[in-house]
């Protein structure tokens, strides 16, 4: 199970589900998004207002997911390779290896990023659960953050967000004002971009 | 270690550049080659891979059916590519036509690239399918040119009548030879099959056109430069006694003419359209002509729909109705079927393009609704009357109306050859026939003035008279002479009674004249002033003074005792002998105040007498004259006239410019509003005029060091300079575009030295042309006054030359030839509006300027069939060089005809005028041997084996 769990943290959740009744999977993934999100937000705030600046991509990300979610669009648990997945395959990763890191040896060191305020070896359990954790939620929102960032690249982090906010490729092309195969070959480097980030196990 | 080139860095990298291609669809066709040296080598596969998808998709949501073989050929080196690209599923059928294509028939595709058909060409491409059949492009293996393909339906090929026919109208359409229309070269068979064979046109059709565009139509600029090639592609259609019959946007084909020349040789426009399938349309497609999908009965004029007769009228209403689609990106008549399009056709008044669309150019817009007339009778009657209905082409369009093709070497030659064999016979006939000639040796500026200061020294006493000199004609002794005393043009030594005369005039201040400074300009009133005049060998023949305003303190004394001594001090200056005259009454005051007037003549009957006034005993006033009674003062009498009369010559034609800018005025706005005017060109040759007006005065003016009188004459030049300047300007904009619309091909050549062109073979064509013409223009009029025993002499409008003068002259010149040759084209152009045949409109301005040009013939008489004949072979051949090779050879030739008539050519080297020579050769050789080089386009002169 370790070997298929880390790759697909919602898929594996929602899966018994989605069988069953996709309508269903979706609702869960829906209420547990607005949870997120919603933690995510009220976290990150209080967090910038002390610190530093690399909360406000983090905030405004969070701030315009917020919006979607009033508005009332999900992202789409269907979409293949849906970023969300990536983003929470990655949080799920890092908890692991940090996990492992500390268990092996108390180095002291600080390389791998930790993810800070989890306790448990999984962070994602409690998303899963349906009952997200503010602490969990900001360990989601501080990744989504840094992996906007990384992008550095304007139209890349639009294309991103609005992915993640739940428009549809079309939608995108049609903001961006390009085909729609330009909109998948972007979405692909950002998964791409993001996948790389994956902390190696050896 | 090169980095991974499908990791995500380098596809990151790649990103802005696929972005680039993508964005630059928007606006044109990016080419996948430009895109790919931007990356290094061994990511060119997966960069290739990403513009390719991304092109696919573009083209496909246009409506194109990209082939794999296109690409394949263009590609040779990354066929895996591009098969990987085409095999990827969901990209194949992703396609939405926007507009009505007929759909491929079944058997689409059929050939695979590499094929070969009738034993000599070889598939290319697919290209598409129309109503009459599948299109590809191949290459003919035989005279390795790219043919388009066209495979007519097989019934066609069954049925031997058909194909007999068909062969016929092929061998008719070969003849159909124009850069409009698209070529048909063959009627090959396959298996069968009649296959088209024609010229491959590389660029889509109209259809692809609209349709890449946003709203679907083209700017109303644009459909102008369509509109005027359709014409004449129709035009040359009809005259081989075609009709075109199934005119549609499908059926004309876009030819991007810069992909196959290089750029720096370019000339024709850039795009340019080719109409297809004419005439064939009948015997070809009769079969699918009722199916809407062919597109075929949308463009039917109301009598072809209605099965009435089919003219060439029937072909103007498909034209206007293409037309209003491009312009408004709708059909004028909305009807789908044949009956419905009969009924609109016939009836339907469709709304006007303007209500629909901006910035409509009234012509092209009432055109196009006279094109859609129900009744054919109201319609144009040809093509090449819509085309002179369009509004007028573009300056590039002018620009690229004749071909730049250099001269042949031997043509070149010969003309530069006639320009030397002109110029040696002018400078021989010039001896002979000029009045310059006839003049006696004209000292130069400084050695008069050193001579005329040292007269005032005398004379005044003051030392330093620092002042300003001039040359003059007396015209009232050169008129005479050259209408009643021969024998006058060789005057006896010293008879005082030059043609020439030099003037120097003192102001006790720097005199602020009107115009310039004369002797009666500024006049003379302040104490100090004072004016000599000298012959052209420097001997005094007038003097002015003006007198002390307060009378002496003490009386003078005799009358008699001061009149000698006037005598004594002026004659010696004057080198006269006093013991020679003898004194008589005077017979007239001079025009300065003199409390004492007498006069001396010569003793024994000879023709000289002197003249004297004096005030308070000094003299005011002396003149040496020929002593007939008739003979006026040079500085006061004839020289007023003479001004007054200049200045009727130059006011007249200023009074009518004036009014004809007032007419000017609202058409040149109404040109610049319709977007026709050419405001590049304007200002160009408004600031050539600018600049060669003010480059001339600054080298010509005699300048001050006197600031206030440089200042006068700066702002007068100004104001001149500013006054044509405006009027050239509002003149371009209101007349040249009617000039382009009317002779595009005269301007061509202009316009492309205008626009930097200098060094294309047909503007080196015009100059060499206009130098051979100007030096032939000059030569009648010279011819006819030496026949009536006289001397040629152009105008009395420049001072006479002398042998000093500048050379900015040349360049006043210039400027002066850019009004004359406007002047001109004007005059063709209302007088061809007026009576519509060029020819007699050619006459008409020739008699118009030869009665002009007679009367500004100082020395010759006005009335007699000599002059007018000299007059008319003058201003005829002028008018044969604008009419045959347009505006710049006319410029050309008007500049070197002023500048030989001005500055003539001498071969006495004793000639007083001989010093121009050097200038005048210079000019006009330099002129020609650019004309010479330039004409010849970079080719040899001599074959390779010298």
């Amino acid at each position: 199970m370790p070997a298929r769990a880390p790759d697909a943290p919602l898929t594996e959740w929602l899966a018994p589900l989605k069988e069953g009744d996709p309508e269903a999977a979706q609702k869960v993934w829906e209420q547990t998004f607005q949870k997120l999100v919603a933690l995510a937000r009220s976290r990150l705030r209080v967090a910038s207002r002390a610190a530093a600046d690399e909360e406000d991509v983090a905030l405004s990300a969070f701030n315009s997911f917020f919006n979607g979610v009033k508005q009332g669009r999900f992202p789409r648990l269907e979409d293949r390779g849906d970023l969300w997945q990536v983003l929470l395959m990655l949080v799920q990763r890092k908890a692991v290896n940090a996990n492992r890191y500390d268990a092996r040896a108390k180095r002291g060191g600080g390389k791998v990023v930790n993810v800070s305020g989890t306790e448990g070896p999984d962070p994602l359990a409690s998303i899963r659960a349906g009952a997200p954790t503010p602490e969990a939620a900001a360990c989601v929102a501080e990744e989504c953050g840094r992996l906007l960032e990384l992008l550095d690249d304007p139209t890349l982090r639009d294309i991103a967000l609005w992915k993640m906010e739940g428009y549809t490729n079309k939608e995108i092309a049609q903001r961006i004002g390009f085909v729609e195969g330009t909109v998948e070959r972007k979405l692909k480097l950002i998964r791409d971009i993001w996948k790389g980030q994956v902390p190696s196990d050896s | 270690m090169t980095p991974d080139p499908n990791g995500t860095g380098a596809r990151k990298a790649r990103e802005p550049h696929i972005d680039e291609f993508e964005a630059a669809w928007g606006n044109g066709r990016p080419k996948i080659e430009d895109f790919l040296p931007r990356v290094g080598e061994h990511e060119r596969a997966y960069f290739l891979e990403d513009l390719l998808v991304n092109e696919l998709e573009i083209r496909r949501a246009r409506g194109e059916l990209p082939a794999a073989e296109e690409y394949l050929a263009r590609f040779p080196d990354a066929s895996d590519t591009v098969r990987k690209v085409f095999a990827r599923p969901g990209t194949s059928n992703r396609t939405t036509t926007l507009l009505p294509v007929a759909t491929p028939t079944r058997s689409s595709n059929r050939f695979q690239p590499g094929t070969r058909i009738a034993e000599r060409f070889v598939i290319v491409d697919h290209v598409g399918a129309g109503g009459m059949g599948e299109v590809y492009r191949a290459n003919d293996s035989e005279l390795h040119e790219p043919v388009a393909l066209k495979f007519l339906p097989e019934s066609a090929g069954r049925d031997p009548a058909r194909v007999a026919a068909l062969r016929e109208e092929v061998a008719k359409a070969r003849k159909v030879s124009h850069e409009n229309v698209c070529r048909v070269y063959d009627l090959a068979v396959h298996d069968g099959m009649p296959i088209l064979v024609m010229e491959f046109v590389n660029d889509g059709s109209l259809v692809s056109e609209i349709a890449r565009r946003p709203n679907k139509r083209l700017e109303p600029t644009e459909v102008n430069v369509y509109a005027r090639q359709l014409c004449e592609g129709l035009a040359a259609v009809h005259r081989s006694g075609y009709l075109h019959r199934d005119l549609k946007p499908a059926n004309v084909l876009i030819s991007d003419n810069t992909r196959d020349r290089k750029r720096s040789t370019a000339s024709g426009p850039e795009r340019s359209v080719k109409l297809a399938d004419f005439g064939l349309a009948t015997s070809g497609a009769d079969l699918t002509a009722d199916q809407i999908g062919a597109g075929t009965v949308l463009y039917m004029a109301p009598e072809q729909l209605g099965g009435r007769e089919v003219t060439e009228q029937s072909d103007l209403f498909a034209l206007g109705l293409v037309l209003y689609e491009l312009l408004t990106g709708q059909r004028p008549f909305p009807g789908m079927t044949r009956e419905e399009l009969a009924r609109q056709h016939a009836q339907l008044i469709p709304a006007r393009p303007s209500t629909l669309v901006a910035k409509v150019d009234p012509a092209l817009e009432q055109v196009i609704l006279r094109c859609l007339e129900h009744d054919p009778k109201n319609r144009p009657g040809s093509a090449l009357e819509v085309e002179a209905a369009l509004p007028p082409p573009t300056p590039k369009e002018v620009e690229d109306k004749q071909p730049s093709k250099p001269l042949r070497p031997r043509v070149a030659v010969a003309l530069f050859g006639a320009v030397l064999l002109g110029l040696s016979l002018l400078a021989a006939v010039a001896d002979r026939t000029m009045a310059y000639r006839q003049l006696p040796e004209v000292q130069t500026r400084e050695v008069l003035s050193h001579r005329a200061r040292e007269i005032l020294a005398t004379l005044t006493g003051s030392r330093e008279s620092p002042g300003q000199s001039g040359y003059e004609w007396d015209v009232d002794l050169l008129k005479e002479v050259a209408t009643k005393r021969p024998d006058g043009w060789h005057p006896t030594p010293d008879a005082r009674a030059p043609l020439v005369y030099f003037w120097y005039r003192s102001d006790p201040f720097a005199p602020t004249p009107m115009n310039r400074i004369t002797p009666a300009d500024p006049p003379m009133t302040a104490k100090g002033t004072a004016c000599v005049v000298l012959d052209p060998e420097g001997n005094l023949i007038e003097y002015y003074a003006v007198p002390a305003r307060e009378p002496p303190a003490a009386p003078a004394g005799e009358r008699d005792a001061q009149r000698e001594r006037c005598e004594h001090k002026l004659f010696e200056v004057a080198r006269l002998n006093r013991a020679e005259f003898t004194r008589v009454p005077a017979r007239k005051r001079p025009t300065t105040f003199a409390d004492d007037v007498w006069a001396l003549d010569e003793k024994g009957g000879a023709a000289r007498r002197v003249e004297f006034a004096s005030c308070d005993g000094s003299t005011v006033y002396f003149c040496v004259s020929s002593g007939r009674p008739e003979s006026k003062d040079r500085v006061e009498g004839e020289n007023i006239v003479w001004a007054r009369d200049r200045k009727l010559v130059s006011d007249v034609p200023v009074l009518i410019v004036l009014f004809s800018a007032l007419v000017a005025l609202p058409l040149a706005y109404k040109n610049w509003n319709l977007g026709r005017a050419d405001m590049t060109g304007a200002v160009r040759v408004v600031a050539l005029y600018v600049g060669t007006a003010l480059a001339s005065w600054a080298l010509i003016t005699q300048h001050t060091m006197a600031l206030h009188t440089e200042r006068v004459l700066l702002m007068h030049t100004l104001g001149v300079v500013a006054f044509w300047g405006g009027l050239i300007l509002v003149f371009y904009l209101a007349v040249e575009p009617y000039l382009r619309r009317t002779w595009p091909e005269r301007l061509s050549s202009w316009n492309r030295a205008l626009r930097g062109k200098l060094l294309d073979p047909l503007v080196g064509r015009d100059v060499l042309v206009g130098v051979l013409a100007g030096a032939c223009v000059v030569l009648p009029l010279r011819l006819s006054a030496a026949l009536q025993d006289t001397f040629y002499l152009p105008t009395l409008a420049y001072e006479p030359f002398t042998p000093n003068v500048p050379s900015g002259l040349l360049i006043g010149l210039a400027a002066f030839a850019i009004l004359r040759a406007a002047g001109m084209f004007v005059l063709l152009l209302l007088f061809g509006l007026l009576v519509r045949r060029e020819w007699i409109a050619g006459a008409l301005v020739t008699a118009v300027l030869a009665y002009g040009a007679r009367l500004n013939l100082p020395t010759m008489p006005t009335d007699t069939t000599l002059t007018w004949l000299g007059a008319i072979a003058f201003m005829g051949s002028m008018v044969c060089v604008a009419i045959r090779f347009g505006w710049l050879a006319l410029l050309t030739c008007s500049f070197v005809g002023s500048v030989l008539n001005v500055m003539p050519l001498t071969f006495a080297p004793h000639a007083w005028y001989a010093t121009n020579n050097a200038a005048t050769f210079a000019a006009l050789l330099g002129l020609a041997l650019f004309g010479f080089f330039v004409s010849l386009g970079g080719q040899r002169l001599l074959p390779d084996e010298w």
